[in-house]
């Protein structure tokens, strides 16, 4: 089976859960990092990856015109009502971030929030964004990364296994793989030891 | 809806208890296993473990699991560990003992986090 075929079936699996699981303490407590992040999106064509039951569409400002994507359609299905409400065009579609049906240079933000500590390949998925976005436009992610502390990554590697069965990788470089894929990373925000951050970068032009 | 304060003093709190809490057990351990190379052998990584299941089992849901992970498993390592070597002085002292060591260990982390911001605020980040 292929790996996004894999992922896919794992996130529709975890639809059902999803809010117990990441909309209680975990949500409230990156709230304010997620606003501010999601504050900079702008009046153009912005590209959501991983809407998952649409959590974060009510940190979203109004207004904006907004493609969402998920490899899960049963999360999709249920972000269904968030995405109704949202005041602004927000349209859902489901695809896999790593082989992504638009043309290049489609939109002029992207962005995501815990993300590419689940997505398969994530180099190949940030060149998917790299591709889709135009010269000179912003990535924004919210992210769950591994640490340059070696004690802790030691134990981020050690857990990775069992937290790879329910949902994502603890200890993956996310900022190394936004270089990799071609970005200029303009910041890295920490909000929590080095494992949890806001990074934002650019396609050069 | 807990604000930023509320979860620093929640972190603290359940810091505190699970250094307690890994204390007592640490006590427990040093006093029925021996010899005591294999008790101290086995305190620390009990007490990482039991730190995070306690963790998970009672602060997860208020406090986020994933967050406090790191924090529960030091805590519950080096209160065990506090534990295991105040094993002269009862299990009260332990676990007072272990209340200190919960402290100092989100205290550490609080700092080096704060450590790690002002650095990435420099542009240091790679």
């Amino acid at each position: 089976m292929k790996a996004a075929e894999r992922a896919r079936r794992k996130w529709d699996r975890a639809a059902l859960g999803y809010d117990l699981m990441a909309g209680g303490a975990q949500e409230r407590r990156w709230e304010a990092p997620k606003r501010a992040l999601y504050r900079t999106m702008g009046q153009g064509r912005i590209l959501f990856v991983a809407l998952g039951t649409g959590l974060d569409i009510a940190h979203f400002p109004p207004g904006r015109d907004i493609t969402g994507l998920d490899i899960s359609p049963a999360m999709l299905k249920r972000a269904a009502p968030r995405i109704a409400a949202y005041s602004g065009r927000l349209q859902a579609r489901v695809m896999d971030v790593g082989a992504l049906d638009f043309p290049d240079a489609a939109f002029d933000q992207v962005f995501t929030a815990c993300t590419f500590c689940s997505v398969p390949d994530p180099v190949r998925g940030l060149l998917e964004l790299h591709r889709v976005l135009r010269p000179g436009g912003t990535l924004g992610l919210f992210e769950h990364t591994g640490s340059r502390c070696f004690p802790f990554n030691c134990l981020l590697d050690a857990l990775t296994p069992l937290s790879r069965l329910v949902g994502p990788d603890l200890n993956r470089d996310t900022v190394g793989n936004v270089l990799r894929a071609g970005f200029d990373v303009e910041s890295v925000e920490p909000h929590y030891l080095d494992i949890v951050k806001t990074i934002r970068a650019r396609k050069p032009i | 809806m807990p604000s930023e304060q509320g979860f620093f003093w929640g972190d603290l709190g359940a810091g505190a208890a699970v250094g307690a809490a890994m204390a007592a057990a640490g006590h427990g351990l040093m006093l029925n296993v021996s010899p005591v190379w294999l008790a101290f052998l086995l305190v620390i990584p009990a007490g990482a473990l039991g730190g995070m299941m306690l963790n998970m089992a009672l602060f997860a849901r208020f406090l986020g699991g994933m967050e406090t992970m790191l924090q529960s498993w030091l805590c519950g390592a080096v209160g065990a560990l506090v534990g295991a070597c105040m094993a002269s002085d009862g299990v009260v002292g332990a676990m007072a003992a272990g209340v200190g060591a919960g402290v100092a260990v989100f205290l550490g982390l609080r700092l080096w986090s704060a450590r790690i911001a002002a650095r990435a605020r420099r542009g240091i980040w790679s």
